[in-house]
């Protein structure tokens, strides 16, 4: 007989216990699908790119981005291709990229740039951008934008 | 660097602003107990997602929201040992007293230097938009008092050195 039976977390048994998958609904693909669905998105944005076509880049990684726990490689290869975006627009375009991006990528970019501060290396993004495109974002779509990135449980 | 302190300060505003919506939430652990969420920490469906702001890789602050408080967590720029040092007397006094301060957290988390502790029942007492405007002057006063704190400490150890060496080259 197991002597710790006093240390048993008995709330996991508990037939009613809210797991963490029944808070939102999971990323339909798999693993390997997502990273095939991001590898494509690259390639496209950076043809956007060479055509100085910043918004359609940013509606391409935004749209249908990979989120949930399994597909952390797909994750971070938005994540640089997102960053890769941010840091060749001018700082005067900003205000109009964003006007014409959809409330659902205004949201989806706002969880990147958290994403991306958190982050603790600094490699290829620099404070100073993602703050500008935070300020400039948040004077477009308004503090709600900031509230779905905090309760949104699709973390990107 | 006040071309990025100002885009910092105000992404820290906003977020404070949209963090700050609290309401009374009972604990749904122990009946008849009412803790601040975020501290606790054991029901998963009422703890937001917790948001950094960085302005580099030494100044950051962590907002953890919950349903009825937030906890917000400073990194204060230090730049060598003397500043590490001030920053750390300094954050404790304040610490010691953090009654008085009614928002302040005893302890910082790890990983921090000063964390804030905010709750439905202050968002009561007190005004939101004053709450975010007294963390956004300390977060820019902090950084003055500990250089002023150095310059001054420079000063005085200059002061002794010269008078205690002088002593020798007479």
């Amino acid at each position: 007989m197991d002597v710790n039976f006093r240390k048993i977390d008995i709330d996991q048994y508990d037939e009613d216990a809210l797991l963490d998958t029944e808070l939102y609904e999971s990323d339909p693909r798999d693993p390997a699908q997502a990273l095939n669905d991001t590898k494509q998105n690259a390639a496209a944005v950076r043809s956007s790119l060479s055509r100085n076509d910043y918004v359609g880049a940013l509606t391409l990684v935004l749209e249908n981005a990979p989120y949930g726990p399994n597909v952390e490689e797909a994750k971070n290869l938005n994540l640089q291709t997102l960053v890769s975006i941010l840091n060749s627009t001018k700082a005067t375009d900003i205000p109009g990229i964003v006007k014409a991006l959809s409330t659902d990528a205004q949201d989806t970019l706002m969880k990147y740039l958290y994403k991306g501060m958190a982050l603790p290396g600094w490699g290829d993004v620099s404070g100073s951008v993602l703050l500008g495109w935070h300020e400039k974002l948040t004077e477009v779509a308004g503090t709600g934008c900031i509230v779905r990135a905090m309760t949104d449980r699709r973390l990107v | 660097m006040s071309n990025v302190l100002r885009p910092y300060l105000a992404a820290v505003r906003s977020t404070l602003t949209a963090a700050l919506t609290l309401e009374d939430f009972s604990s749904q652990v122990v009946e008849r107990h009412n803790k601040p969420e975020v501290e606790v920490g054991v029901s998963k469906e009422v703890l937001l997602n917790p948001l950094t702001i960085s302005r580099n890789e030494n100044e950051r602050v962590l907002v953890e929201p919950s349903v009825n408080s937030v906890r917000i967590s400073i990194k204060i720029k230090q730049a060598d040992e003397i500043e590490q040092i001030l920053c750390h007397k300094f954050t404790r006094f304040m610490m010691q007293r953090a009654e008085s301060f009614i928002v302040l957290r005893r302890k910082a988390v790890k990983g921090y230097d000063i964390s804030f502790l905010i709750t439905n029942n202050h968002t009561d007492i007190m005004l939101k938009h004053k709450i975010v405007d007294f963390i956004i002057q300390f977060m820019e006063e902090v950084d003055k008092e500990i250089s002023e704190m150095k310059l001054s400490l420079n000063a005085r150890a200059r002061v002794v050195a010269e008078s205690y060496l002088s002593v020798f080259n007479a």
